[in-house]
């Protein structure tokens, strides 16, 4: 069956030159052979459609950010606690003589932070974020390509007994959800949606 | 479409063929699932009033500029119903994409096809090649080639 494809609905409308060009000469507008289309379209789908996923767990469930996104991965280690902070912010960690948050995940998607031991520290960075970012997480999983159009989450998840306290909160940051080569379920996670807070002023 | 096994038992008219159903302004149509490359939901259409040509604009797909028509003027079917989509399709060896409504309504399936209706309105009984039943309902076959007027084959096609 074909596939249904979503994109945004709105119109443009031509553009003045266009228009004119038009009006005082009709241009032929050649409808594309089938041959035509056929090669653009399969020349569009080599190149599109894989992005690299790094993947971890939190309590037993994987997890994945975009690897455009991540600029390294750490061992734990010694975290400077701040006052005055969101829940989800542990403090400062060092990174290569800099100090940067970090971000208990477990705690932003509303997951049980004390089941499992954090063991590593994603730094991720943004461009439209000046500063880096880590964020906490169990054990790495690895790293693979997937189809970068994601299997869209559209129902939300029930909570299941002795997992997640708060499902609600994590799929607001759950981007889509691809297969592992184990066929496990891996939640990609909205890394601007994670980093999209705002800090107490004092600190600033 | 190329994943369908029934278009390899595909035989001529009195058989079983695989079409695809939609809606235009609220009522049910449908065409060989062969003419069919793509169905895209609410694309960024580049408006074009051509009258002449019953263009309603062109899309980029895949880096092809594809003519879109009007299906709902070239068919006359005057309705409020928003047009949510685009089936892009192959008429005559050529690709246009029609203007249909989007949801639920557009589905694959196998019939086969009763003859082209003896009554009707001139304009019905052109762009119709044959009916098809589908849950009791029966559903106009678009004549796709019918789509394109002989003037605006000029424009359309290449040494046309």
């Amino acid at each position: 069956m074909p596939k249904i494809k979503g994109n945004k609905d709105s119109k443009r409308e031509a553009s003045a030159p266009l228009k004119a060009a038009l009006a005082d000469k009709p241009v032929k507008l050649l409808a594309p052979s089938e041959a035509q289309y056929l090669k653009s379209r399969e020349d569009s789908a080599d190149k599109e459609d894989t992005l690299d996923i790094v993947s971890f767990y939190l309590n037993e469930s994987l997890f994945a950010l975009e690897v455009e996104f991540i600029k390294a991965v750490i061992r734990f280690r010694k975290i400077v606690e701040l006052p005055h902070m969101p829940d989800f912010i542990d403090g400062l960690i060092s990174v290569r003589g800099e100090m940067i948050l970090v971000m208990n995940l477990k705690e932003r998607l509303g997951l049980d932070r004390s089941r499992v031991k954090s063991e590593n520290i994603i730094v991720t960075e943004q461009p439209s974020i000046a500063n880096e970012t880590g964020i906490l997480v169990d054990r790495m999983a690895g790293v693979m390509e997937v189809d970068s159009k994601f299997k869209v989450n559209s129902k939300r998840a029930k909570a299941k007994k002795g997992a997640a306290k708060n499902n609600e909160q994590a799929f607001d940051f759950i981007k889509g959800t691809v297969e592992s080569s184990s066929k496990e379920s891996i939640k990609v996670l909205d890394i601007q949606k994670l980093m999209a807070f705002d800090m107490p002023s004092e600190i600033g | 479409m190329e994943d369908t096994a029934d278009n390899e038992s595909r035989k001529r008219d009195g058989v079983e063929r695989t079409y695809t159903k939609f809606l235009i302004a609220g009522e049910s149509f449908a065409v060989d699932v062969d003419s069919v490359k793509e169905i895209i939901k609410s694309e960024e259409l580049t408006s074009l009033d051509e009258p002449s040509l019953n263009l309603e604009g062109f899309i980029e797909q895949h880096s092809v500029r594809i003519p879109v028509l009007n299906t709902k003027k070239i068919l006359s079917l005057d309705s409020d119903v928003r047009e949510g989509g685009i089936i892009i399709v192959n008429i005559d060896g050529s690709i246009f994409g029609l203007m249909v409504d989007i949801g639920v309504d557009i589905e694959i399936f196998t019939s086969i096809a009763n003859p082209k209706p003896t009554k009707g309105s001139e304009a019905y009984k052109r762009f119709v090649e044959g009916t098809i039943t589908v849950s009791d309902k029966v559903v106009n076959v678009l004549a796709l080639s019918s789509l394109i007027s002989k003037e605006s084959r000029q424009r359309f096609f290449a040494g046309g």
